[in-house]
């Protein structure tokens, strides 16, 4: 086996991984799902936002708004966003960074930070196990590695949540256009595109792991579940190393918090490529859950 | 001076459970398939045939033992691409692509550039008549479509080494017919390995017998030696006097052995080793035809069925 042959049965593997999700319409139920998720809850975070510029006209005894967005631009001016985002974010770099892009191009990033963990990794806990319980899986184990069978969907799955996380940004825009106000259309697309590359990046640790579970249970739903058992506990873990009760164990957090990808969900955030060393350490995390289950997956029986 | 036949498979030792404390469903299989031939592997069902090909096709890890494949070892894909086909016995195919795309996708994995595997795709559709339903979802296919399709996947590229494990379960007697043709064209270019529980069929494609039972290699060689059929001649005859003296005057080294029936009977002719048998058959006729009884039909050897049924191996 050389390297470029291995490269090679991996793409394979990953082109006819996306051909069949094409077929199965798993890949259109993905984009749907993934837009309707991010275009619902920009929409409801529209609606949040006008009732309480609505809220904040009736105090100031000022003209009520009919889009949301109006008032954002005082706020900025007046310094209250900065206090915001500075409540969030640790470095200025980060939160002058955050001033400069419109504001659904913010919420569409928290909500994407939020949401994808779930979704990439319900995707990812597709990928094998089906195919192991039908053993339709015998047919390519027969003519090529199990590495490579792994790799490739692993990278098929990668590009399917790539495309259905650029899609997303169609709803977003949409919304940003059709329900707020003052909101330049060049600058909102551009923007959205810009942050859709670190999103897809923070994806990946969380679909490495839907792909990890995916190679050890042939059920797919006991798979998909016990990997969003993993990104709840792993909140849960994050959260308590961050918390009051371990301020005197630092080395424990310092021991844990950098192989968990939550650590690096902030340094996405940012001007430039800042933010492409954490990414990276991402795509490790990724791909080292999945070789992590591959030393399973290679020996058990299919 | 010509060595040691080849060896396409060789275990030794085999050993393999489902659970920690179970039954083995291969316990201890010592099995050896030359180079070349069409091997059939008899066995009751829970015998351990498809526990066997799963083994050597590398889907199962044997507990103990050892499996040489074409002189590589244990199962690699990458050292045997594009020498091993199979056909697994219950693998699914995936429903919503066509026959094409699916030994595209294979074809390719076994190393085949883009055109030859898709030549090979088209040569192995039409060899199983599927060239019509090559754009058709694998979902809209019979049963028996399914698995020459899967039947096609194993013979792709012409590997070195098919196993078959029960590829006509399930096909009509005249796609089973087709199937077995394009196998016994494949003899001598490729080494098969098919399981199934049609004792005639083994029987007509096969030169090569392995006999397993409980997880064991029961008995394994060629089929005239496990049929006898270089060891016996079963002669039936109609009603008469058996000239039973005439022949062991004529072949006094043959021993003789007559089963009366209802009308006639059956006369069985043991030849001593390395006899030639097709002169002897020749004075045997002309001593039946002299003595006026009727020859009703001439078997060499047992069927491979009753060889079976009766564990001697034909012996």
């Amino acid at each position: 086996m050389t390297f470029l042959a291995s490269v090679r049965d991996t793409l394979i593997v990953a082109r006819f991984h996306l051909r069949r999700a094409l077929r199965t319409r798993s890949a259109v139920g993905l984009c749907v799902v993934y837009t309707l998720v991010t275009t619902s809850s920009a929409w409801i975070f529209t609606r949040v936002l006008l009732e309480l510029e609505r809220q904040v006209a009736r105090m100031l005894l000022v003209p009520e708004v009919s889009k949301p967005g109006t008032m954002l631009d005082t706020l900025r001016e007046r310094g209250d966003l900065e206090q915001m985002f500075a409540s969030f974010l640790d470095d200025p770099s980060q939160v002058a960074w955050a001033l400069d892009q419109p504001f659904l191009t913010v919420t569409h990033f928290w909500i994407c930070l939020g949401a994808m963990p779930f979704l990439a990794a319900a995707a990812g806990a597709e990928t094998l196990s089906p195919h192991i319980r039908s053993r339709a899986i015998r047919f390519e184990s027969l003519r090529t590695g199990r590495l490579e069978l792994v790799a490739g969907r692993f990278v098929g799955q990668a590009v399917l949540i790539g495309v259905a996380l650029s899609l997303t940004v169609i709803g977003t825009w949409a919304v940003a256009m059709l329900a707020m106000a003052h909101q330049p259309p060049l600058l909102q697309l551009t923007t959205l595109l810009a942050i859709t590359p670190r999103i897809w990046i923070w994806s990946l640790p969380f679909l490495g792991l839907g792909v990890a579970c995916s190679q050890l249970f042939s059920n797919v739903n006991f798979a998909r579940t016990i990997a969003l058992t993993g990104i709840v506990v792993g909140w849960i873990v994050w959260g308590f190393l961050h918390s009051y009760p371990m301020r005197d164990l630092g080395w424990v957090r310092d021991l844990i918090a950098p192989v968990m990808p939550h650590d690096y969900a902030l340094d996405l955030w940012g001007p430039g490529w800042q933010w492409s060393s954490s990414g990276a350490i991402l795509c490790a995390l990724g791909l080292a859950v999945v070789l992590a289950a591959y030393t399973l997956f290679r020996r058990r029986n299919l | 001076m010509s060595g040691p036949r080849a060896m396409a498979i060789r275990a030794t030792g085999l050993r393999k459970r489902y659970r920690r404390r179970g039954p083995w469903a291969l316990d201890g299989l010592d099995l050896e398939v030359p180079t070349g031939v069409i091997s059939g592997v008899v066995g009751p069902n829970g015998a351990g045939k498809t526990t066997l090909f799963s083994v050597i096709c590398g889907y199962l890890r044997a507990d103990a033992g050892q499996v040489d494949v074409l002189g590589q070892g244990t199962f690699d894909p990458w050292r045997l691409k594009g020498r091993l086909g199979a056909l697994p016995q219950d693998a699914s195919l995936d429903d919503r692509l066509t026959s094409e795309e699916f030994l595209l996708y294979v074809a390719r994995l076994q190393g085949l550039s883009r055109p030859d595997a898709a030549s090979e795709a088209d040569r192995t559709l039409g060899e199983l008549n599927l060239g019509d339903r090559a754009s058709d979802r694998i979902g809209s296919l019979s049963h028996g479509m399914r698995r020459r399709l899967a039947s096609a996947s194993a013979l792709l590229g012409r590997p070195e080494l098919v196993l078959l494990d029960e590829p006509t379960s399930g096909l009509d007697p005249a796609q089973a017919r087709d199937l077995r043709q394009v196998l016994v064209r494949m003899r001598g270019r490729s080494t098969l390995l098919v399981s199934s529980h049609n004792l005639d069929e083994l029987e007509r494609i096969c030169d090569h017998l392995v006999l397993v039972d409980h997880g064991r290699c029961t008995r394994q060689g060629t089929v005239d030696e496990i049929t006898g059929r270089g060891r016996r001649v079963a002669w039936e005859l109609g009603p008469g006097e058996v000239p039973l003296d005439a022949l062991r005057e004529a072949l006094p080294d043959h021993r003789w052995a007559w089963e009366p029936g209802t009308s006639g009977g059956r006369l069985t002719q043991v030849p001593p080793p390395d006899d030639d048998l097709d002169s002897a058959s020749v004075v045997v006729a002309r001593v039946l035809a002299e003595s006026g009884v009727a020859i009703r039909g001439v078997r060499r050897g047992r069927s491979l069925e009753e060889s079976y049924l009766d564990g001697d191996g034909g012996t």
